[in-house]
Parts: structure tokens; C-alpha cells; sequence
């Protein structure tokens, strides 16, 4: 039991820190037990995990010490006036497509598949070179054909770019296959949508590409026990 | 495919393929895709006759390969082979033929989703 400042403000459950990092409570108790987050237990056995440890363990998640969540992005509340304001990492995807058609596709696709999604979409490769470093994204949705410069030269230069990363790549295009040899220096170990199919054959890529940064169900089980809890206690004070 | 299944959904045969074939049978979600690109349709044909009137390749093949991929992914894959074929035209034949490429499609299109 913590002998500083006992306040509420100080100390989170552990279904608010699931929530805050986007993973499910049993992990959240499992770095508890194993030292990674500071926490207490109530009369009741319940965690209360301390405000500083979990700041301590986003600062570390931020230098890529842990690669669980970064935390930059939208800002989301979890709990009332005077709370700290917690920021979860939001999927960020940057399409550069010239086509008013496919942008619409890949945008209604995204908006219903991944709402969490932030979907940025830029006209043509100088805009799509500006934007990749203004916004750094997670994924890079990117058709072959562009005017302003050549889809597949983007791509290479993309590949080589310092900023690059850990970003992914998908490439779309309206090209057949016996249109695609001038392309495949940029295509190869990449993976590609023929546009026809992109409604069956996108999300999949996004998912394989994101799947890492979306959060995890939580356990119904888990979700149930650490709710009741949180009641029990809530209706204590 | 049947009279009824055609009755339910309103969709020609073509379009019915298309929405089994490329959109996971989301009858919904490919009227909502169809509507707005029906309603992009005269610009892209706008930009494709500014391409012709100026006899700039890239831009009518751009104008061209654009329309190749929406058409083939809405169920009309002849459009869609006539837009490939001036696609390609622009880059292997001589211009009035690819030109002449052009308007046939432009007139297709015209009369396949009723515009203007």
C-alpha cells in the first residue's frame, strides 16, 4: 500500500490501463505481476496500478523500448474532469491515388472496415512525397501509375527514405498482369492489388499491415470480472 | 442468374456479376460506389476530350486507364476492354486512331450510364 497521495487521481484499474494502451486486462495484470507497472491491491484483491509507472512505461514504449503502443495521435478521455487525458496511437494510413474512383472506393472500404483508421489521400506523387513526411504514416496505399511522377520510381525512392521505417506498402493498380514487366523492379516482395478486386483483396493487406496497432478484444470474461469490480467499488464510495 | 434475383436487386445481369465477383455480394455497397462514380463520369470524360482536343498522349491515356479500371470493377468489362484499347492506342497507333479510340468510348459510356 502506497503511503503518498492516496487520490483516485493517482491510480488507475486495470481495465482503464487495458483500455489506455489498447490491450486486454490480462496482459495489463500479467506486467504487473511482472514488475513492468507499479500497483496495489484493495481490501477487495483489486489492482490499482499508479498514474507515475504507467507514464514511466509510455515514455519507454515511446523510445521503442517495449513496441507495444506509441502514443501520439487522437486524444482520447477515460475518465472525468481532472483525470490526465491518455492518447492511444491511431492507425495511420496515407493514400496516394490520382483517381477520383478508387479514392472513393478505398475511402468507403476504410471508413467501414477500419473506422479507427486515420485515412489521409493525396492526388499525385509530389503531393504523396510531401505527405509521407509531414505525417510519417503506418501504411502507404499507393498506385503504380501517377501523374507528377512515376508510381514506381516513388516506391523505390519510398523504400530508400530514411523515414521509412517500419511504414508498410500496398500497391494498387489498374494494370493487367502482361501490363506489369516495365513495373517490376518496384513490385517485387510487395504486395499488390489489382483494382477490380481491391474490396476483397485490400482489407486483408490492411489488416496484415496494421493488425499489430489495433487493440486486441478484450476477454468477455475479463472485461465482465474487472467491470463488476470497478461497480462494486464505485458503488462503495 | 434468376428473374427474381434480378427483380430483388434492380441490377442488370452484368452489374449482378460484378457485385458477386468483385464486391463480395455487398449489392449496397456497390450502388453507393456505382452512384458516385457515375457521378464522376462527365469530368473524366471532359478530361479525356481536353486530352484529344490537344492531342496530349500521357493525358488520354491517363484519361483512358483511369476509366479501364472503374469500368471492369463495375461489371462492364467491354467498356473496360475498349478503354484498354485506347490505352494502349495512344502509345502504338497512330493519333486519329486513338482519337477515334476515344470517342467511340466516350459515346459508349454516354449511352451505358445515360449521361449527358
Amino acid at each position: 500500500m502506497p503511503n503518498s497521495d492516496m487520490s483516485s487521481s493517482n491510480y488507475y484499474t486495470t481495465l482503464e490501463v487495458a483500455k489506455i494502451l489498447g490491450m486486454a486486462v490480462r496482459s495489463v495484470q500479467l506486467m504487473v505481476d511482472r514488475g513492468d507497472l507499479q500497483a496495489w491491491k484493495t481490501p477487495g484483491g483489486h489492482r490499482r496500478i499508479t498514474r507515475e509507472s504507467l507514464e514511466r512505461w509510455i515514455q519507454g514504449s515511446r523510445a521503442g523500448v517495449t513496441g507495444v503502443a506509441s502514443f501520439h495521435g487522437h486524444a482520447g478521455e477515460i475518465r472525468g474532469p481532472g483525470r490526465r487525458r491518455a492518447v492511444v496511437h491511431v492507425p495511420r494510413v496515407l493514400l496516394i491515388e490520382d483517381s477520383s474512383h478508387f479514392q472513393n472506393l478505398v475511402t468507403m472500404l476504410v471508413k467501414q472496415k477500419f473506422p479507427a483508421v486515420d485515412l489521409h489521400v493525396a492526388n499525385d506523387g509530389i503531393t504523396g512525397l510531401v505527405s509521407f513526411g509531414h505525417l510519417q504514416p503506418d501504411l502507404i496505399i499507393v498506385d503504380i501509375l501517377l501523374p507528377g511522377i512515376d508510381g514506381a520510381t516513388m516506391i523505390t525512392g519510398l523504400r530508400r527514405h530514411a523515414l521509412f521505417g517500419n511504414c508498410r506498402l500496398i500497391v494498387l493498380t489498374s494494370l493487367d498482369e502482361d501490363q506489369r514487366a516495365p513495373y517490376a523492379f518496384a513490385l517485387q516482395d510487395v504486395d499488390v492489388v489489382h483494382k477490380p478486386k481491391l474490396v476483397s483483396e485490400l482489407p486483408p493487406l490492411i489488416e496484415k499491415a496494421l493488425g499489430h496497432l489495433f487493440a486486441p478484444p478484450v476477454q468477455a470474461d475479463e472485461f465482465e470480472d474487472e467491470a463488476l469490480a470497478v461497480d462494486a467499488e464505485a458503488g462503495a464510495e | 442468374m434468376s428473374p427474381l434475383t434480378d427483380d430483388i436487386t434492380g441490377l442488370p445481369p452484368h452489374e449482378l456479376a460484378a457485385v458477386s465477383e468483385y464486391f463480395e455480394g455487398d449489392h449496397e455497397f456497390y450502388r453507393i460506389f456505382r452512384a458516385s462514380a457515375v457521378a464522376q463520369f462527365p469530368a473524366d470524360l471532359q478530361a479525356g476530350d481536353q486530352a484529344e482536343a490537344a492531342a496530349d498522349v500521357q493525358a488520354l491515356r491517363r484519361a483512358a486507364h483511369t476509366l479501364k479500371g472503374v469500368l471492369l470493377t463495375l461489371g462492364y468489362a467491354e467498356l473496360s476492354a475498349c478503354a484498354k484499347t485506347v490505352e494502349q492506342g495512344v502509345q502504338q497507333q497512330p493519333w486519329d486512331e486513338a482519337a477515334a479510340g476515344w470517342r467511340e468510348l466516350r459515346a459508349r459510356m454516354v449511352a451505358a450510364f445515360g449521361l449527358a
